[in-house]
């Protein structure tokens, strides 16, 4: 499997996808005719000495990609069960194993981290270990917002490649803004939105007081049948808006249930979607 | 309150029931204390109850259904407190009897499971609607009343009184038991009712009398209602349909002395003709069986010829499934023969000396004479009171005091003012004879001429046997369990020279010496094949034991042995009588010394089509037929309501996102 770019990036190093820079490789490519200042050492003598005209043979260029996974690990993602972050690290390893196994350059961050040393970059095979240690020290606790954590990512990382955000979108500012500062930015961007069941199907009954775990913002609700009909429809009219959303601005939108295992989730959701080939 | 509701609570349990709702009503403003729960976002929550409270009059009474339902609950509870019903517009008095018939025709299963159930769940409807402080009494009647319960206004002691009213095979007479119920609301007075100065001895207590019963009473009460109000609720269906044995006798056959006949008559009471299947048994071996058929309301009498035997028990029985089944067997009871002992105080009656001198009545009795001289005898007198004789027949003359067993006056009365001879009347015509009477049975006196006649006039509750244009001719009346039988002219006479002669035609017809005969037999108690005692149930029955000790034992059909003493008449009075069947008598011995029968053997019990009108001497009231309990309480209904909101309250309280 590999990670597939819509857009064709320059990599910085040499990797194994074609690039659109004609380079180095085995593989011929074109010939073009020779200007001045062109490395000698790509004209095609053979071709010189029938034609008697200077053309250079042009090899394709083989690059690394730039995969990052971003991870929201406010406290609203520690429900669940599994946990959605703990839904999310493991995503973002799958994808990043799927990258390292190709010898793309994969960084996994959060939205909270803002040193860069914080998260490693990483390539090659040999350094799923390292990937697996940084996930295991990434916990639940850091709320910043959304537009927050999406800004201070995007000083970090000007680079181009993939960038796949890992969040349940549950931010009160809205995900609108984040995603507009992420347009902006030149990287082909997926976002997975992951819910629990918990929050899909609700499963509460008699009056309540709701307290949310980020800001204990405090709602009161009498649970009825209405009330949760209602909220199922809420659910997806924001789904919608975010897939709708994503969309215009062509990023890709996955809804994903931590009740749907994430081997099925790469294997057939997001192969469908074309972020894994 | 009203005649609407009748509340079981005070105003002061009113007043605590009427906090209730408030309460609750606070207590919901108070609190509603909200489970906190922790969720990962309350963002999409917020738009969501957000969106809800575009329509919030209706969601806020839903967030409330609970308060409403308890509201709901508590205000049912108080309308079942209210006691509401529906109520005719002839409310019942405040004191109410109930007269409950438990004779044999209340037996009948045309109204399932039988009359008396019926009437019983109707009683039981009408304990149920009583007022607090309503006072209700209970009598159950057959041949004699009973109070099962004096007034009392304890619903739970009415219908535990009403549970212990079990059926009987009694006849039905409910005089008395209308003077019982009439004891309360019609007082006695201290005197004599046509004083003006005279005062009842009590207030009236006015009431309302049920009288539960299917109408087939033995007589017509002579009974005035006062202050009673009459609800006659006849129980039964007029379809109702029965065959029953009416008459049940088995006899020597007078043509062949080694067979006995039995007669039985069959009355059919249906509307439609019947065949039936009649089987007789002898101690409980099938003897013989014949079919008859019986039109509509007809009798039809059928007989059977056997063996001649010295004892046992006969059982004729209906194979009918009819709706009563009481009168679908009949017993009797052949007992070794008994001869009577008689004695005939005459100065010459050639007629009777002859009559008693035959085989027939030698075997039947002992007849001894004495001349009306020995009156004052000391032979005479001991017989008198020892009671060693059944009948003592005084032809024109009269002792100074009543022997100890039966009599027969022959043109003279009993001593004493209760019986009265009238004037001298000459040629009487014979109007009427009681045919019924045993002591007149085959009795025909279409061709009897008399001559000379004194019509008597005998004492309270004395039966007319022989009427006549002049008067009657013959009486017999109780006396302290034997009875005197007083025939108003003399059979033989003298004439103004002293010689014998004859003052009627009867002794030359044929009833005379059937007379004769029925007199050793009835008054004489004397045995013969004919001899069965054959009581109604619930009759007292006299049994006379000549070598008996001093107490003899009767077991009944259903195994109940009773102890019975002589009493001073020399005889031993049986009363338990309630069962049809065949009772034994045991003189002290193993060996069962004789037997009587107890037959329901009555026409007007048999007869159970409910009688429409209740009829008294003065009074006919129309029966209600489709007499309900008008009171309809309806707190039950309520309750139940009640029960099911709690049930929905906690349902929707458990599972709430359902609603």
């Amino acid at each position: 499997m590999e990670l597939v770019s819509r857009k064709i990036f320059r990599g910085r190093m040499k990797g194994e996808r074609r690039s659109r820079r004609k380079g180095q490789s085995v593989e011929f490519a074109d010939f073009r005719n020779y200007v001045p200042g062109d490395d000698l050492r790509f004209i095609d003598w053979n071709l010189y000495a029938r034609l008697d005209k200077l053309f250079l043979k042009l090899f394709l260029e083989e690059e690394d990609l730039h995969f990052y996974a971003l991870i929201d690990n406010s406290d609203s993602m520690n429900f669940g069960d599994p946990t959605k972050l703990q839904y999310a690290k493991q995503l973002a390893a799958a994808l990043g194993f799927i990258g390292l196994c190709r010898a793309d350059r994969v960084r996994i961050e959060t939205l909270s981290s803002n040193k860069v040393s914080s998260a490693p970059t990483l390539r090659g095979r040999q350094s799923l270990w390292r990937m697996t240690d940084y996930l295991d020290t990434v916990e639940p606790g850091d709320n910043v917002s959304l537009f927050d954590g999406i800004k201070n990512f995007s000083l970090r990382n000007s680079g181009k490649g993939i960038l796949v955000l890992i969040s349940d979108l549950m931010d009160k500012e809205g995900y609108e803004s984040a995603f507009r500062y992420l347009v902006s930015q030149q990287l082909d961007v997926y976002v997975i939105q992951v819910l629990s069941d918990e929050e899909v199907h609700p499963n509460v009954t008699g009056d309540l007081r709701l307290v949310d775990c980020e800001d204990a913002d405090v709602t009161e609700i009498t649970v009825s049948k209405p009330l949760l009909n209602r909220y199922e429809r809420t659910l997806a009219a924001f789904v919608d808006g975010a897939k709708e959303f994503c969309l215009r601005r062509g990023m890709s939108y996955t809804l994903a249930n931590t009740d749907v295992p994430v081997d099925k989730l790469v294997s057939s959701y997001l192969r469908r979607r074309g972020l894994v080939r | 309150m009203n005649q609407f509701f009748s509340s079981p609570l005070s105003s002061p349990q009113w007043l605590l029931f009427a906090l209730v709702p408030p309460a609750i009503v606070a207590l919901y403003f108070l609190k509603l204390r909200r489970q906190p729960l922790e969720v990962p976002s309350t963002y999409l929550w917020r738009r969501t109850i957000e969106d809800m409270h575009v329509n919030s009059l209706w969601q806020r009474l839903r967030q409330n259904l609970l308060l409403f339902l308890q509201l709901l609950l508590i205000g049912l509870l108080m309308l079942a407190c209210l006691r509401p019903s529906w109520r005719s517009q002839s409310a019942y008095q405040d004191r109410l009897i109930f007269l409950l018939d438990n004779s044999a025709s209340m037996s009948a299963t045309d109204v399932g499971p039988n009359r008396l159930e019926a009437a019983k769940k109707k009683i039981d409807d009408l304990i149920e609607q009583m007022d607090h402080g309503d006072a209700a009494m209970l009598i159950s009647f057959n041949d004699s009343p009973y109070v099962n319960q004096p007034f009392t206004t304890n619903k739970g002691a009415l219908r535990k009184a009403l549970a212990s009213i079990e059926p009987t095979s009694r006849t039905s007479d409910v005089g008395e038991a209308l003077r019982i119920a009439a004891g309360l609301a019609n007082p006695g007075r201290s005197g004599e009712a046509s004083n003006p100065d005279d005062v009842a001895t009590a207030d009236a207590k006015p009431a309302d009398v049920f009288v539960l019963s299917d109408g087939g009473f033995r007589s017509v009460p002579e009974f005035s209602w006062g202050n009673l109000r009459p609800i006659y609720v006849p129980i039964g269906e007029a379809t109702a349909a029965n065959l029953a044995i009416v008459a049940f006798q088995s006899q020597g056959n007078p043509s062949k002395p080694d067979q006995m006949e039995a007669f039985v008559e069959v009355e059919n009471f249906s509307e439609i003709d019947q065949e039936v299947e009649l089987s007789l048994s002898l101690d409980d071996n099938l003897l013989d069986a014949s079919k008859i058929t019986i039109a509509a309301g007809k009798m039809q009498g059928t007989s059977f010829s056997f063996n001649q035997i010295e004892s046992g028990t006969l059982k004729i029985e209906l194979e009918i499934d009819d709706d009563l089944a009481a009168d679908n067997v009949a017993y009797a009871a052949i007992n070794p023969g008994r001869r009577a002992k008689v004695l005939m105080m005459t100065d010459g009656n050639d007629a009777m000396e002859m009559a008693f001198g035959t085989s027939s009545a030698a075997k039947l009795a002992e007849v001894t004479m004495m001349s009306t001289a020995d009156l004052a005898s000391d032979d005479y007198q001991q017989i008198a009171s020892e009671g060693s004789h059944d009948l003592i027949i005084y032809d024109r003359c009269s002792p100074d005091d009543l022997p100890r067993c039966n009599t027969l006056f022959l043109a003279s009365v009993p001593p004493g003012d209760r019986w009265v001879q009238e004037e001298e009347a000459i040629g009487p015509i014979i109007i009427d004879v009681d045919g019924s009477h045993p002591l007149m049975k085959y009795l025909a006196f279409g061709d009897v001429q008399i001559a000379r006649s004194q019509p008597v006039d005998g004492p309270q509750g004395a039966q007319i046997l022989m009427d006549s244009d002049a008067g009657a001719l013959m009486m017999i009346a109780p006396r302290e369990g034997f009875e005197d039988a007083v025939l108003g002219f003399p059979i033989m006479t003298t004439d103004d020279d002293g010689n014998a002669a004859a003052n009627t035609t009867w002794p030359r017809r044929t009833s005379f010496p059937l007379f004769c005969k029925n007199l050793l037999e009835y008054l004489g108690n004397s045995g013969g094949a004919s001899q069965q005692l054959n009581v109604l149930p619930g009759a007292v029955v006299p049994l006379r034991f000549d070598e008996a000790g001093d107490t003899i034992s009767v077991t009944s059909p259903i195994g109940a042995t009773t102890k019975i003493s002589r009493n001073r008449n020399n005889a031993y009075i049986y009363t338990q009588t309630s069962h049809v069947g065949i009772y034994d008598v045991n003189l002290d011995k193993e060996k069962v010394a004789s037997r009587f029968a107890v037959n329901l053997m009555d026409p007007i019990e048999s007869r159970i089509v409910p009688q429409e009108v209740f009829e008294t001497a003065w009074n006919k009231i129309e029966g209600e037929e489709q007499f309900k309990p008008s009171r309809r309480d309806a707190w039950r209904w309520i309750l139940f309501f009640a029960l099911i909101v709690l049930i929905a309250e906690w349902y929707i309280y458990n599972r709430r996102v359902y609603l």
